[in-house]
This record gives structure tokens, sequence and C-alpha cells, in this order.
């Protein structure tokens, strides 16, 4: 409703005079989409493709109120609508419009911030002369309306010093256009303006006005009043910020206009830029009154001129004599309920607080030491323990009446509160795939930890090591943090490339790790896991699923039963190779459903060796399979349970082409409803059961090299075993003494791992034996403190 | 002319996929833009990167002409035999005003079919003698040896009105929006009239039938083109940083196969609005430079 009223005022103010029927214009608002390449300054908040859109929605709603034609690039703010820049030149050419124009803002040092317009050409040669004189009309009224320190209207090939023509956005375009840096982005005081949709709306007023001159219509009748309401009593603290953009804007300041027979009220925003604008102002003489607490209220008296902005900023000065008050604090909670161990406290004011008074006067109880942190301006300030809250403890805060503002007033009542601290002391991990010491896992394994509460991403730096056993760092890819429904927290990767065949890999979580309640993990937590002994090298491609076209939907697939709410569709966020995988959403409805996906043409696998597929599992423990040609033979079985890329292979070894009719998932678990990736169907692959890492000898008994070493304190030693067995390892110093027995006990088949804390060891060369039946062998390790 | 020295990357082994076996840039003194072959595969027409003037480039005996330096020109003009049909713009207080100049390229005779309207579409020419365009929203059709309107023609074409397909069948329009609203560019029959190839700019590229029933979606695929026999459609994939063009490749889909083969791969070129010669077997296009590259296919 709100929207929708705004849209009437809009329509109403500036409805006058102008008459633009019949003329087209095409605005493209530039970028499009939160991406990388969309020009965020995280500092403000700002995306450049946003702010784009803005201005170019206000230019496109006058232009229309004027009768105007306009085509916009895009309305929207999404990844889609980051069109082809010979998409855009080929709308606005098909739309055939008198002008095209495209909405920019600039970026370079973040120190400048002029206001520049582009045409094609040189500066004195432009391609199209009615694109010049649109973009000198464009860097005069931009110009005049935003904080910039210049402007210039230039050629792109002058301004690039390109021998050919420079803006993809004009190359091919068959009219006059034009491209408007309106001022720099990167610049912050200028970013925080940007983010004003007013500051925006007004940089609309002035292209439109711009408009009015290309296409020679009387000028507009209706005149602005702008300015920035700032106060010189604090700085903006912006390290590069010139002129007044060194002093602090203020935030919602009431700004009330009257004159004329109008009155208007309007509230500068919170987003650190201090501007108000009143526009479609009948020319004559109006008084703009400032209102803010805490500050002396203020006027200024000014002539409004048509077709132009006058600006009337404003400099607030501070009122001490009003008391400051706890405007709101932390913990603030229920008697019921309770915060972690981890927790601080932190007091917001509604005026800067001399710190003194309050560092002397702040009591809690229990006592416990800590330390106070100041920020905004002295008007927050942040208590934090020394050592950990106890838990299980209720605390109580005492802010005394002694406590002053700056200016020398106390508090006008003494403030307390108090808070219960709960036990929960460490953070867990659940669970992991793979499973600590699982053998046979995909080469392209996603790797997923679960935890009992959602990670703090900022404290895995440093603290977190996904390693071979040789102590090889493997790049990991697709790292992503979530939190599911039951609140756990979730993290997953994938290692960067294929993960070598037989090889043990570690995973290491230190105990600097936290959750998001910054309650740490405690331990060093350590996960290993063995690869799949199998080598495979891939095979011509039968089907890479860059489109789905020679595969039937699941429910136009004849094997499919029981399923519903099933579907094949492309996948561009998954893939193992190209652009897409193929993604079959499955839905169960009986305990015997099958998920069928039926190829159309049935795709010819050879004969005689290995084919496969890329398979993305999802640890369903359904069951996947390939059949071929006649609808009932079963190529290959396999249980879904593992997450990341497998090649799902099988062998055929006759002389027989095989034709593939379907890929099934048939239900075998409590899973009803899930989703695989299928990518690469292939044939002639190449598959070495073999194990290649020679290293690794999972048939015999072998003791390994530790691992790190040197090390201090902690190396890892592994070892495996045939058959079980007592297995006893000794440490040695290099004196042959007798150090510390580390295992000693029997121990079935298998790969093992045990850790050895040197903690209590001076530096030096030590010895491990391992003794395992008739096996025997000694390893060297070299502790350094 | 030079002979350029770029890797040309076969995809695949099938015998009847295409592939490009040379490749010749033509250099010009002027930035080349939407080269089209003429009416033999002998000549290469072409216009300017914003659309003024009409080229030409013989390349039998590498000779350069002009045929018009008229703003506006270059863009979608059509050739058909010898003769030249385009849409010339000038510019009376920044408003577009537009005429439509039919010229007979073995007599150099002008003819001005309409002039200086608004709204003017750009033309088609059909049978050499008959020029379709829309002149204040207005189709008009002129037989142009007789300079006469008739009032329709036995013939299927299709228009670009306000950014969508405007289907002529029989004298009768149909407005189609075969994926609903959107800003539909690009638009082309097949050469056998029963089908109409268009890009919906925030959707991608399909092939409907007359209807309005989709038959192939093509996905992202800029500037398609139908192959003269009406079996492949040639395109590019063009990536920009919103600024400038960053990389561009062509492409073909095949309609029979429903597959997508790459034509180049070339790191250092960007190829853009790739077209066909008559005879399907050479595709001239031009790079974000303003050069001409002609790659021969088998």
């Amino acid at each position: 409703m709100k929207r929708i009223l705004l849209c009437i005022t809009l329509l109403l103010e500036f409805t006058f005079a102008q008459n633009f029927t019949g003329i087209k214009i095409y605005i493209n608002p530039g970028h499009g989409g939160y991406d990388s390449n969309d020009r965020n300054i995280p500092q403000t908040g700002f995306w450049e493709s946003e702010s784009n859109l803005h201005k170019g929605l206000k230019l496109r709603d006058i232009l229309q109120s004027w009768g105007a034609t306009v085509v916009m690039s895009r309305v929207t703010n999404t990844s889609d609508d980051d069109k082809a820049l010979s998409t855009i030149v080929a709308e606005a050419n098909a739309a055939n419009v008198d002008h095209m124009h495209s909405i920019h803002s600039n970026a370079y040092n973040q120190l400048s911030n002029y206001t520049l317009v582009l045409f094609q050409g040189t500066d004195d040669s432009p391609t199209y002369s009615d694109a010049k004189t649109m973009s000198n009309y464009l860097s005069d009224d931009i110009y005049s309306v935003n904080r910039t320190t210049a402007k210039y209207s230039r050629g792109d090939m002058s301004f690039y010093g390109a021998t050919t023509p420079y803006l993809g956005v004009f190359k091919g375009l068959n009219m006059p256009g034009t491209l408007s840096e309106g001022s720099f982005h990167d610049y912050i005081p200028e970013s925080w303006r940007l983010m004003s949709i007013l500051y925006k709306k007004h940089e609309a007023i002035a292209m439109a006005r711009s408009f009015i001159k290309k296409f020679n219509k009387t000028p507009f009748p209706l005149g602005v009043i702008a300015g920035i309401v700032r106060t010189k009593d604090s700085s903006s603290n912006h390290l590069n910020a010139f002129g007044n953009d060194v002093y602090k804007p203020l935030n919602n300041v009431k700004v009330t206009l009257k004159g004329n027979n109008v009155t208007r009220v309007l509230y500068t925003d919170n987003l650190n830029n201090g501007f108000y604008l009143f526009d479609s102002l009948q020319p004559g003489t109006y008084k703009v009154y400032f209102e803010k607490y805490y500050y002396f209220k203020d006027s200024s008296t000014v002539n409004v001129k048509a077709n132009s902005t006058t600006f009337a900023d404003k400099f607030l000065a501070l009122d001490g004599s009003i008391p400051a008050v706890l405007s709101s604090y932390s913990p603030n909670i229920s008697a019921n309920d309770s915060v972690y161990i981890t927790a601080y406290i932190v007091l917001n004011f509604s005026r800067p607080i001399d710190k003194t008074t309050l560092e002397s006067g702040f009591t809690i109880t229990p006592q416990i030491q800590g330390t106070f942190t100041w920020s905004n301006s002295d008007q927050t300030v942040k208590f934090t323990p020394i050592n950990y809250f106890s838990p299980k403890t209720k605390y109580t805060v005492t802010i005394p009446t002694t406590v002053k503002s700056i200016y020398g007033v106390n508090l006008p009542q003494q403030y307390t509160f108090s808070f219960n601290v709960n036990s929960r002391t460490k953070f867990s991990l659940l669970s992991t795939y793979p499973d600590n010491q699982q053998k046979n896992i995909p080469h392209f394994v996603q790797v997923k930890l679960v935890f009992d509460a959602e990670i703090l991403t900022s404290s895995i730096a440093g603290q977190f090591t996904f390693t071979d056993l040789n102590g090889k760092n493997i790049n990991a890819k697709n790292v992503v943090y979530s939190k599911d429904n039951m609140g756990r927290g979730i993290m997953v990767f994938e290692p960067y490339s294929s993960l070598i065949p037989g090889m043990i890999y570690k995973i290491t979580l230190k105990n600097g790790i936290k959750d998001v309640n910054l309650i740490p993990l405690g331990e060093t937590i350590e996960r290993f896991f063995t690869v799949t002994t199998d080598t495979i090298t891939p095979g011509t491609i039968v089907d890479g699923f860059e489109n789905i076209s020679n595969w039937k939907q699941p429910s136009l697939s004849s094997l499919s039963q029981n399923i519903t709410n099933s579907s094949l569709v492309l996948d561009n966020s998954r893939k193992f190779q190209g652009s897409y995988s193929a993604k079959l959403n499955y839905e169960f409805t009986s305990s015997n459903s099958v998920c069928a996906v039926e190829a159309i043409n049935k795709p010819n696998l050879g004969n005689g060796g290995y084919s496969a597929a890329l398979i993305w599992g999802d640890m369903s423990n359904n069951i996947i399979q390939f059949i071929g040609e006649n609808g009932s033979d079963i190529l290959v079985s396999d249980t879904l349970n593992w997450a990341g890329w497998k090649y799902v292979k099988f062998n055929n070894n006759t002389n027989k082409d095989i034709l593939l009719h379907s890929i099934i998932v048939k239900s075998n678990s409590n899973v009803t409803k899930g989703q695989i990736n299928i990518d690469n169907l292939q044939k002639d692959v190449l598959v070495e059961i073999e194990n290649k890492y020679n290293n690794v000898k999972t048939d015999k008994y072998y003791l390994f090299q530790n691992y790190p070493n040197p090390f201090n304190p902690i190396t890892t030693i592994s070892y495996n075993i045939l058959k079980g067995c007592n297995v006893k390892i000794e440490i040695y110093n290099s004196l042959g003494e007798l150090v510390k027995v580390l295992v000693n006990e029997y121990k079935p088949s298998g790969t093992y791992f045990v850790n050895f804390n040197a903690d209590n060891l001076p530096s030096g060369t030590y010895f491990y034996r391992m003794v395992a039946g008739e096996y025997i062998k000694t390893n060297k390790m070299i502790l350094l403190k | 002319m030079k002979i350029i020295f770029t890797i040309i990357f076969v995809f695949a082994s099938l015998l009847a996929q295409l592939k490009v076996v040379s490749s010749r840039v033509i250099e010009t003194n002027i930035e080349a833009y939407y080269p089209i072959f003429g009416n033999n595969d002998d000549e290469i027409y072409f216009t300017t990167s914003q659309c003024i003037g009409i080229y030409k480039f013989n390349l039998s005996n590498n000779k350069f002409e002009t045929i018009t330096e008229d703003s506006g020109a270059g863009y979608e003009f059509r050739i058909s035999g010898d003769k030249i049909v385009y849409r010339k713009d000038n510019y009376s207080e920044g408003k577009k005003y537009s005429s439509i100049i039919f010229i007979d390229l073995t007599t150099r005779e002008q003819k001005i079919l309409s002039e200086n309207k608004r709204n003017m579409s750009t033309p088609e020419i059909i049978n050499k003698d008959y020029v379709i365009f829309n002149e204040d929203s207005n189709n008009k059709i002129m037989k142009v040896s007789q300079n006469r309107n008739l009032k329709s023609i036995a013939s299927t074409y299709v228009l670009n009105e306000d950014l969508k397909i405007a289907l002529y069948m029989n004298g009768k329009k149909r407005i189609l929006k075969p994926v609903g609203d959107d800003n539909y560019i690009w638009i082309s029959l097949s050469p056998d009239k029963t089908k109409i190839l268009f890009t919906a700019s925030s959707k991608g590229t399909f092939i409907c039938d007359l209807n309005g029933n989709i038959l192939y979606e093509l996905g992202k695929a800029q500037s398609p083109k139908w192959s003269p026999d009406g079996k492949k459609v040639l395109y590019m994939i063009q990536q920009d940083d919103g600024h400038q063009y960053t990389a561009s490749e062509l492409y073909y889909y095949d309609l029979k196969e429903k597959k997508h083969y790459q034509l180049t791969k070339t790191d250092n070129v960007i190829e853009l609005y790739p077209s066909w010669s008559k005879n399907g077997d050479k595709i001239v296009c031009n790079t974000a430079e303003g050069k001409i590259i002609l790659y021969e296919l088998q």
C-alpha cells in the first residue's frame, strides 16, 4: 500500500507540461546481481548493480510520467539480470529507441570522486554528435547534484587511450548512446551517500533534466531542495575523507519543509549520509527546519528555482545539557533464559560517556575480572571477562548514577540487570563423513563434518588441516558452512582434484575452533579415511549431460513406479565437468519405489571393457542401478552411501555392445526423498584395481613413518595389521632407553593411528618400534621444541 | 589480407560434424561489424561499430567498395540478388527519423521507399522486388519495380515489433510470446518458413513453430542464425565484465542431433556476430576490435 502511495505521489510530482509522447529511451542499469563482479563495498553494504538499478528505475518513472516509452534492460537485481552486452545492444536496437543510456558508478583508489560521462569515439570526433551533446548535458547535470569534485564528458577512445571503440555497450549500437559514471562508490563518504535512495533519486532527476535538453523540451518548471545534515562535534572517521566529508553525517534527523502552502516532513536515513531531498517544488522561498535529539534545533531559508537544485547543507551543534541514558544492554534475557560462558556485556548509551566514571562505577556480582572496550564514539562499551563466566551462575550488573556523560552530566538513574549463565562448556563434533578410519572412499569425496552447534567460520583459519599421510596439504574447494534444521553446524568441502587411490587422508580439527557462541572445541580431533584403491582413467564421453534432451522424465520412464514429484533437470551448480550435470530429484511413495530416467536413444557403451558414470551420492542408502538394453539386465548396482562424485562402473567382457536403457534409483532405506547428480557417462574406461600407492600396503603388516616429522610435541604413528595379533609399539630415545610403551594390546586386522605426545621430553632423535607377531620394524623420528 | 595462425579446435569425430578447417582475417581500415555474405560467397557486406554505412569486400579480388555512408544503414540490412534494402536514420531534436532505401547494386539506382518517418522497422526483402517494413506501426508492403503499395502478400514473414514476435501469414498478423513476457530479439524465420528462431533476452534462445510451440531450447546462445538448409543454428556465447567484451566463441546447434558443437576456441580472438555463407560452407564474423574473420568449414 505504501509503495502504491509513493508511486502515485511520484506521478503527481512529475506530471507537469513535459510531453515525451512518442519518444523511446532505453535505460541500462549496469551490471546485475550480487556476484563477485557486481562491485560491492563491504564497509557500507553498497552494490553497484543495486545502486544503478535504483537510479534507473527512478529515471524510468520520471520519463514515463512525461509520456516517454522506456525500455529497461532489467528491473530486478539477480544474476539472471546480468545480460551480456551484446544482448543489451540487441534489445536497444530492436526496440528502435532514440537514445540508449547506461548507468554506472565508478571506482579507482578510494580517493577520487568525479563525474564522468562517456560516448563512443574520440573527444573531438564522436561517432554520433548527438551522443556527445547528450554526454555534455549529463556531465553538467549529474555534477550539479552529486557531491563530486569535477566533471568530464569524454569519448571512450580518448578516455581509455584506445585506437578503436572501447566500451562494449556502444559496439554494434544503432543510435546515440551514453554511459554515466555518476560518482565514485569506493570513496567511502560517497558510498554511504549512494546508499541513500534520495541521493540516487537526485541523480535520476539530473539525468531527466538532460533528457529535457536533448529532446528540446520546456525546462522543468519545478525545483529541488537538497542537502546534507552533519555535525562538527564528531568526525566521520573516514580515512580518506576530504572537505565537509570529514564531519559526521547525522542519521534520523527530522527535516521539515514549510512555504508556498506546502509542509513536508522527512527523516534522514540511518545509513551515515545525512542526505535529504524535497523535489517537485514550485519556485519561491521556503524554510527548512532541522531537529535531532541532543542537538540544538536549526533552520535555513531557501530560494527554489525552476529546473534546478538549491542546496541547504546544515551543521547541527550538540546540546550537552541533556543527560545520557542507558539505551540498551546485553545480555538482556528473561530469568528463564541463559547465556553461554563466552558471553560478554554490552552497554549502549544515548550519549558519549566519560570512560573513567563508568569503569570505576561498573560492578558485577559475583565479581569477575574483565576488560572494557569502547566504540561508537564512546557511546558503547563492551565488558569482556578475562576468563569465561562460570557455568550455572547468576550475575548482576549495576551502573550507578556516578557515571557521567562526556559533558559532565550524571546518569539520571541507577541501572541494574541480571542474567544466568548456562552449563554448556564444550563445542562437539557429532559425526563425520567419511567415518573415522573408513575405507574405500571415492576419489572425489565430499567430506562432511557435523557439530552440535553452528560453526564460527572465522575460527577455522589455522585450526583446520586436510592432509595426506605424508603431511602434504590437500587443497579444498566448495567449502560451505551451514546450519541444519536441528541447529547443528555443518561443514562440507571437496578435494580440489582427485584424491590418490589407496592413500590415507587425515582431517585435523584443533582446539581453537569455536561455535558461533565462541564455545571452543577444547580438544584436537583427528579423523582418517582411505581412498578406494581403484585407479580410474576416464574414457570416451558418451553423454556429458550438457543437455538432457535424450532422457525421459521419471514420470514418463517405463521402469518408474510409485513415485511423485520426481524430475530430471540440468544443474549448473554441481557438475563434474562442462557447464552442467543432470540432477535427478526423486520422491518415493512406497517401499518398492523405482525412480527411473530412460534414454530415448539408448547410449552405446561398447564392449570388452569398463563403462562408468560419475554419480554424486546423497548418503540415502537407496540403490542406484544401470539397466541394460532389454530393460531388465542390471549392469551395475550400488548403494548410495557416499557424498561427492564417485565412478559407478561396470565391466562388459562380452564382444557385444551394451546399450543403456535406464538409470534408476530404488528404495532401500527409510529415506524417501533425495537427489543425485549424474555426469560424464563414458565407455572405454581404464580401471586399475591394483593398489598403485606404494607407501600404503593395506594387505600387509606395516609401520608407517610418523607424521608430522619433525614434530612438537604431538605426532601420529600409523600401522597396518594383516591378521589379529598382539601389537606392541615402544618409544626409545637416542641412548636406547625405553621412554614409553605406546601400544600393547590385541588388535584385529586393520589400519590404526595412535598419537604420541612428547610434551615432557627434550628435543632429540627418538625411535619407535613395532612388534606384531613376527613383524618387527623400527622407524626414526625427531622431536624439535 | 593475412592468414591467422590460430588454433582450430575440433570436437568429436562424427563425420557429419562441421569443423573449421581454415581461417582468414580481412583487414579493413574501419571497425567492421555485422558482416554477412552477399548474393554469392565471394562478397562480404559489413558496417561499422555503430551501424553507419554499408561496405562490400570482394574476396576474389580483395577490393573494398562503399555502398552507402548513411547513418543506421548497417543495422539489419537485407540483400536479395543484386538488390539491397536498408533503413537510413537521421536525428532531429534528439528523435530518430528513418527512411527505407532500396538500391540496385548493378545499376546503383536508388529508390526511397519511405522517408523521414518515426518508428520505422528495418525492412525485409522477398523475391528481390517486394520490400516489407513497418512505418509508424503500420505494416507496408511495396512492389518496388512498380513503386506500388500492396495490401498483403501471400507469404510468411516475421518482424520485431516492440520487442515481440510479429508473425505475418497471408496478410494476417499474430503477436507471439512463446515463452511469456520478455524482450524478444534476434527473431528470424527458418528458410522453409515453418519455424521461428528467437532469443528471449532473460530466458535464452529457442525455436518454435508458427503457433508459438517451443520445439527446441538452445539455452544461452547469442545472435543466432539459421543455416541455409535450416538444419543448424550458428551462434556466439559472449562474455564481458559489464564494460568490455572479455571472450566470445562460436558454436552451432544441430537440430536433428539436438546437440551443440563448438566451432572456435581462440583465447586471443573475440568472435562476434557470425553469419553463414549461402552454401553453408563458410562463416564470417567480426572481432571485438572490428576485424572480419572468415572461417571455412568442412
